[in-house]
This record gives C-alpha cells, structure tokens and sequence, in this order.
C-alpha cells in the first residue's frame, strides 16, 4: 500500500520536474532571446522608427511684445489667427471603391457640400465671394484631387466657430474635410494712426517687411527666444510633453511702453486729414505734439498721398525730411539776438522801404512797404517785424550785428542743436541730415548769413524746429524728444527711459519769456490771426518756404525753386506751444505742396490744424477746467439706482438724481431718445419711471 | 573538489526545482513582494500620470483657444476705443452725447 502511494508521489514529482524542466528551457530561451535582440540584433532600417521611443521634438515661437501707449492702449499686439482649407478630395476614393453604397454616400456628400458653399458667404463675408464661387472652389477641387484648397484666410475664433457649425465642416477631418491652420498674425487695432512710428510687421518672423518704426528699431525686445521641448505620444495616440527630456525655455518678448497718447495722435491725424483735404495740391503733412517739460512726443503723425491719392503712413516726414524751415526759424535769430543783448523787442529800425541798401540782390520786402502805407511811418519795431514776419527786419538785423562775425551767430544755432541729427529713436534710413552752413567754408557769402537768418539755405527737420520751440516753452531747457518710455515685462518695468536734456539752457529765462511775449503776439496780432480765436491761448510762429527743386522738376529753369512756368513747391509751418502762459505742449504742423502757382501759408492749413489740435486737447484736459466753489451737497448716486438694463422690454428708468450724462446712458440704452434742459442733476422726467413707450420715443428730463 | 560539487547542487537544484529554496529566498519573501508591490506602484502611478499629462494637453490646448478669443476680442475692442470712432459710431445712433467743448469744471473739496 505504501510502495503505492510511493510510486504515485514519484510519478507526480516526475511530471512536475518535466513541467519545470520545460519551463525552465522556456526561460532560458527567452532571456538568450532578450540578451540577443538587445545587444546583438539590429532592425532593418526601413522599420527602425518603429522601435524607436514615439518622440517629437517641437519648436516653441516666442510671444512678440506688445507695444502700447502711454496710457497702456495697445497699439500692437500679436494674435493667432486662422487660415481655413479644405481636403476637397476627402472619402472619394473610398466613395468610388465602394460598390454597394459609394453611389449613395457619394451624393449625400454633394448635397452638403452644396449646402457648405450657399452657406459659406453669409459666414465668410468677403468681397465678390458667393455661393457659385464656393462651389466651383470644392467641386473643381474634387474633379482635379485637392487636398488642400484655401477657403478663407485670417479669420477669427467667431468666425471659425461659426464655420464649425456648418455642413461637412461639422464633422471630422477625414469625413468633411476642414483643415484649419494656426498662423500668428500681427494686429494693429488703429489700423493706420501713428503706423510709422509704431512700424509694422506681418509676424513675429517676418523678415520680408521693411523694418521701420519701433517694430523695426526695437525688434530685438519685441522678438522673444525660440524655446524647445519633446512630446511623445501615449498608448492612446495622445501627444504629451516628455518630462524626462531636455527642455528649452521660451523667452518671450518684452513690451514697449511709448510715450505716444493714442487720443491725442487721433486728434491730430484726423486734424490734420480734415485740413489737408480742403487743398488739393498738398502732397502730404505731418504734425508732432510734444510733452514741454520732458520732450516726449505725444503725437506723431506722417500723412503722404499715395499714387490713388489717398493720405497713408508711408515715410516718417517729421525726422526724416530736413528742408528749409522758413519764417519759423525767424523765433531761432531773435532768441539768439535777445540773448546777446543786441535787440529788445521795442527796438525800432528804418523801414528803408524793405530794400537792402547794402545788399542789392535781395529783393525787396512787400511786407515792409505795405506796413509803411498802412501805419504811415518810415520805423518798425522789432516785435512789429515779427508779427508780419518781415525777412526784411530779420537780414538786417542780423547783417548789422553778426556781418562781422558770422562764427559767432552760426555757433549759436549748433547750440541749439541744428546742426547734427540727435540720435532719435525712428530716425529714418536714408533720410537725409541736417545742415547748417559753415563760414569757414569756401562758398560762404555774406548772403548765407542773412539767408539763414530768414530760415533758408539751412536745412532742419520739423521734429528740430519743434524742438527749439519746445526749449522755449521750457523756459530754456531744451529736452531731447524720444517716443520709447520703458520696457515691460509682465506689467513690470525692466527698463526706464528717462527725459534727457540736450541743452540745460539754450537761453534765459528772461529770454524765454521775451520770446513767448513775441510769439503770443503773432498769433493775436500777426500771421497766425487765425489762432486768435483759440480756445486757449497760443504762442507759435507761421513759416512759408520754398522747397528746393529738382533738376527734372525745374525742367530748366535756372531758379532753383520754380520750374519753367514758375511754378513752385512750398514747405508750410506752425510751430507753437499752448497754453501760452502755463505752456503743456508744443506742436508744430507742417504741410508740403506739389508744383503750384499760388502760395499755401503757414498761416492757412498749418494754423488751422494747430488750433483743431489745441482746442479738442484744451476741451479733454479736466486739468484746465474752471474750479468751482462747493455750495451744496451733491447728491449720492448708490449704484441700485443708475438704471443700465438694455432690454428691449424695460420700461422707461428711474433718472431722478443722475447727472446728464448717466441719465442719457440710461435713456439710450434702453432704447429712447432724450430732450432734456436746465444743468445739474435730474429733478423730474417724463414720462414716469416703469412707464412701457415704444422704442424710440422721447424722454423729457429737466435738470436743476 | 567543494566547489564542483556546490556546482553540481545548484544544478541539481535548479533542476529539481528548489534552486529558490536552497539559496534560502523564503527568508525574503516579504521583501520580495514589497518589491512587486513597488513595481507595480510604480506603473500604475506612471500610467495615471499619462492620463493626467493627457488632460494637461487637452487643457493646454483649450486654455489657448481661449487666450486666442480673448486676444482677437481685446484687439477688436480696443480699435473701437478711439475717439473719431466713438464719436461716429454715437452720430450713427443718433445720441446727443458730443465731445466736450470745454474742459471739465472741477469742484473745489
């Protein structure tokens, strides 16, 4: 019995061992398999990717900044936007391989696609696109297998949202066809106000756009740093980032602060289009506003007419086009006489008819003869001079004064730093300099002198004049105009770009002050008359220049400035600073014409610009309003009372205790007109507060 | 001589099948199965971090469809913020609301 139960445990231990045996030549197997492939077999090349780890290493672009303005309006900024395409191909193979129901499903398909291009341009909405262009657009790409057919470009998220919802486009990929791609984009949200000095660009890589303006000059902090990082793809084809690889920080890029105000730039730009319009030979303009106490400009605006005849951003006039200035130089020779106590503005000189006894090439002043006749005197006061902007009064001046020493004059004007081109943050490639004549040089002639004295044969830009005149609202000190305040990280300041003085004083105060008397003078007397009625009052002089003609325009002409019909091309200013008294800023307006035969002054579309501009920033200014005394209480407005439903339904608001302008938000958004009299706060309205009226119908509120 | 025949006895064990418990590995049994536990742990923990790295990327993905709405509204806003604009766009509706003639009196506290 034993040896039975011996025999059975040893039969069983014997098929165990042989199991073992079995599995144990399984194992080794399979770890000789193991140690081979991995250190001795290789995999055909062809399928090597298939063992390889599914990674991706992917490029990470970098944020541009943003650049805004000094109040933080953004004036760039980058934004992805969508380029749509469509596999217009999608499922016909399959269709037609299909036998049993390819037929069917190949005409449904159709039919949305049908649906898809009738649909297509109400969502769309681009010009000259409709249903039959859509249509021929993805069925031609069906005949002729296009995979990738553009449907729209640079649409936003509402628009591709809105596309998402339409037939086949709802569906997937490889069913309706939609591809839609991702292309970061450039915008500007005031289209073309200041686009010269804000620059453009189309992306952050864009290398074909000519780089002007910020974008161009401060490309290199706008820009960012590529970054990098892996992604590998999880068992579900989900791509995810690879923590244990090697990651590449982006850096994006910084923003810049500009000291620009996009509402004064509004200001002037639409200023300045106004005016311009009203002349049809002017071929562009250009107007800077200018911060008196730290030279930060406020407004540049650079309008030129381009082959369509429309005013467009295109070249940077105000630093890039130095010219003659003209009679506004006039305010640089009496400064420069003021501070070397050569004149005083009562000063009285013969009025010698205008002529030039000594120099008889230069012609005579009409503008002298005509004050002769209407004051009936043989004198003029210097200030008199200025008013009328006699050039007369100013060659004599300084003939009599620097004729012997002309050094001395001319170094008063590198002072002022009209020589050189200052380094300014958009000074315009190939832009010429500024020039100011040298008598040491072999041309000089006595002529120069008083030339320059007059504003020719010394070529300035208008940001230099604006400058000078800025100098002299700041009682002297001349700051450095800039456009970039600092730059931002994150909301925070990595850098600040403080005011610079380029001339702690060009003169003194005494001086300063003389000058603004003599300028307020021309505008409330002499050419600027049309800023008379100003607002606020104005210190500014007019200027009328010639502009040097080329050979091909003078078309042989030996005058340098007009043509052989003596035609001529003008350069008109307005340079001034407001208020006069308690001066905030300084703005000059220039306007340029085409060959014309009658004259465009200083004192007609320059003026008139300049008091738009000074009047509307007067009006926005809360600073200069009047001060009153407080004689009661105001009533407190609690927030449950301001009435802000736009409803189409709501009843007529309770307006009782609003001011005006919360009453006529009230009112308008609820969908009705407003009559209303009296100032202060609402005491009574009609009709009462819950009554129903028709859209549209009027609600009378009086005011006390 | 001692040596060939333990080598002989680890065949004969691996053989028989008790290589395990000749070498004494029973001792370690709990450490051995602290082990496997840590193991899979260790895989376990690794697959639920793919899920979460999953809906990281989803999220990733939808947070910069918002960031790009976002954008596109705030540059679509912020050219309506001009004045010239407003100014027009109040003319169209037809309100009496002007720009200001003049600046803003001020009370006196």
């Amino acid at each position: 019995m034993k040896n039975k139960e011996d025999k059975e445990i040893r039969r069983a231990s014997n098929v165990l061992s042989a199991f073992h045996v079995v599995f144990l030549i399984i194992a080794i197997a399979a770890v000789t398999k193991i140690v081979i492939t991995q250190y001795f077999w290789e995999p055909d090349p062809e399928y090597l990717h298939y063992f390889q780890p599914r990674k991706k290493k992917m490029d990470i672009d970098p944020d541009r900044g943003a650049i805004i303005d000094h109040n933080g309006n953004l004036l760039a900024m980058s934004t992805p936007m969508y380029n749509i395409y469509m596999d217009c191909y999608v499922l016909k193979e399959a269709h037609d391989a299909d036998t049993r129901n390819g037929a069917k499903n190949e005409e449904e398909w159709v039919e949305k696609a049908k649906k898809l291009a009738a649909m297509l341009p109400r969502v769309l909405k681009e010009e000259g696109k409709d249903e039959a262009y859509y249509s021929t657009l993805i069925f031609n790409g069906r005949r002729n297998k296009r995979r990738y057919v553009p449907i729209a470009k640079n649409i936003d998220y509402d628009v591709l949202t809105e596309l998402k919802k339409l037939p086949l486009y709802n569906e997937k990929q490889h069913k309706g066809g939609l591809i839609v791609e991702k292309v970061e984009t450039r915008q500007y949200p005031y289209d073309e106000l200041a686009r010269r000095v804000i620059g453009y660009v189309k992306h952050n890589n864009d290398t074909l756009s000519r780089h002007i303006g910020i974008e161009g000059k401060y490309d290199y902090i706008l820009h960012g740093k590529k970054g990098a990082e892996w992604k590998k793809i999880t068992d579900k084809k989900k791509m995810i980032k690879d923590v244990d690889s090697s990651i590449v920080d982006v850096e994006h890029g910084y923003d810049i602060r500009t000291t620009l105000d996009i509402n004064i730039q509004d200001i002037a730009d639409r200023a300045l289009r106004r005016n311009m319009s009203s002349e049809e030979n002017l071929v562009g303009g250009c107007v800077v506003v200018m911060d008196v106490e730290t030279g930060a400009v406020r407004a540049m605006v650079n309008l030129q007419k381009d082959k369509k005849g429309e005013y467009r951003e295109i070249f940077n006039m105000a630093a890039g086009t130095p010219a003659e200035p003209g009679s506004v130089f006039k305010a640089v020779t009496l400064t420069t006489l003021l501070e070397d106590g050569y004149v005083e503005l009562e000063d009285k000189l013969p009025t010698n008819h205008g002529r030039m006894s000594d120099m008889p090439k230069i012609n005579q002043d009409t503008y002298i003869t005509t004050y002769e006749s209407r004051n009936k005197t043989d004198e003029i006061p210097v200030i008199d001079g200025f008013k009328i902007s006699s050039n007369y009064v100013f060659r004599r001046l300084v003939k009599d004064h620097y004729g012997e020493n002309p050094e001395e004059f001319i170094n008063r004007l590198h002072a002022y730093n009209f020589g050189e081109a200052y380094e300014f943050d958009l000074t315009e490639s190939g832009s010429s300099k500024p020039r100011i004549p040298d008598p040491a040089s072999k041309g000089w002639t006595i002529y120069d002198l008083v030339s320059v004295a007059i504003g020719y044969s010394a070529r300035v830009t208008p940001l230099q004049v604006a400058t000078f005149y800025n100098a002299i609202a700041n009682d002297g000190k001349m700051m450095k105009p800039y456009v970039v305040e600092s730059i931002e990280h994150n909301g925070k300041v990595e850098k600040q770009f403080k005011p610079e003085i380029l001339n702690g004083s060009i003169c003194s105060k005494a001086t300063a002050d003389t000058l603004t008397r003599a300028l307020k003078m021309v505008t409330l007397e002499g050419t600027a008359s049309k800023l008379k009625n100003a607002k606020c009052v104005v210190a500014g002089k007019t200027g009328t220049s010639r502009i040097h003609l080329t050979a091909e325009e003078r078309q042989g002409s030996k005058d340098p400035y007009s043509d052989k019909d003596g035609r001529k091309k003008h350069q008109a200013t307005f340079v001034g600073f407001f208020p006069a008294d308690e001066p905030q800023y300084t703005a000059i307006v220039v306007v340029y014409t085409d060959l014309i035969s009658h004259n465009v002054y200083g004192g007609s579309i320059p003026a008139l610009t300049f008091k738009e501009i000074a009047d509307e920033l007067w009006a926005y200014s809360p600073g200069w309003g009047k001060e009153l005394k407080k004689r009661g209480e105001v009533p407190q407005m609690l927030a449950d009372h301001i009435a802000t439903s736009t409803s189409p339904d709501s009843p007529v608001p309770d307006l009782k205790g609003l001011g005006l302008k919360d009453a006529l938000y009230a009112i308008e958004n609820n969908g009705y007109r407003c009559s209303h009299s009296g100032t202060g706060h609402v005491a009574s309205q009609h009709p009462a507060a819950g009554t129903r009226l028709k859209k549209g119908e009027t609600i009378t509120i009086k005011l006390r | 001589m001692k040596e060939k025949m333990s080598v002989v006895k680890v065949l004969k064990s691996i053989i028989s099948g008790d290589i395990l418990l000749v070498m004494g590995v029973h001792r370690l049994f709990p450490y051995i199965l602290y082990a496997f536990i840590l193991g899979w742990v260790s895989i376990w923990m690794s697959y639920k971090a793919e899920q979460t790295m999953t809906l990281v990327e989803a999220n990733k993905k939808e947070l910069e469809t918002l960031k790009i709405h976002h954008a596109q509204k705030t540059c679509e806003y912020v050219g309506l913020d001009r004045i010239s604009t407003i100014e027009e766009m109040l003319t169209e509706k037809g309100s009496e609301v002007r720009a200001p003639e003049k600046p803003a009196d001020i009370i006196k506290k």
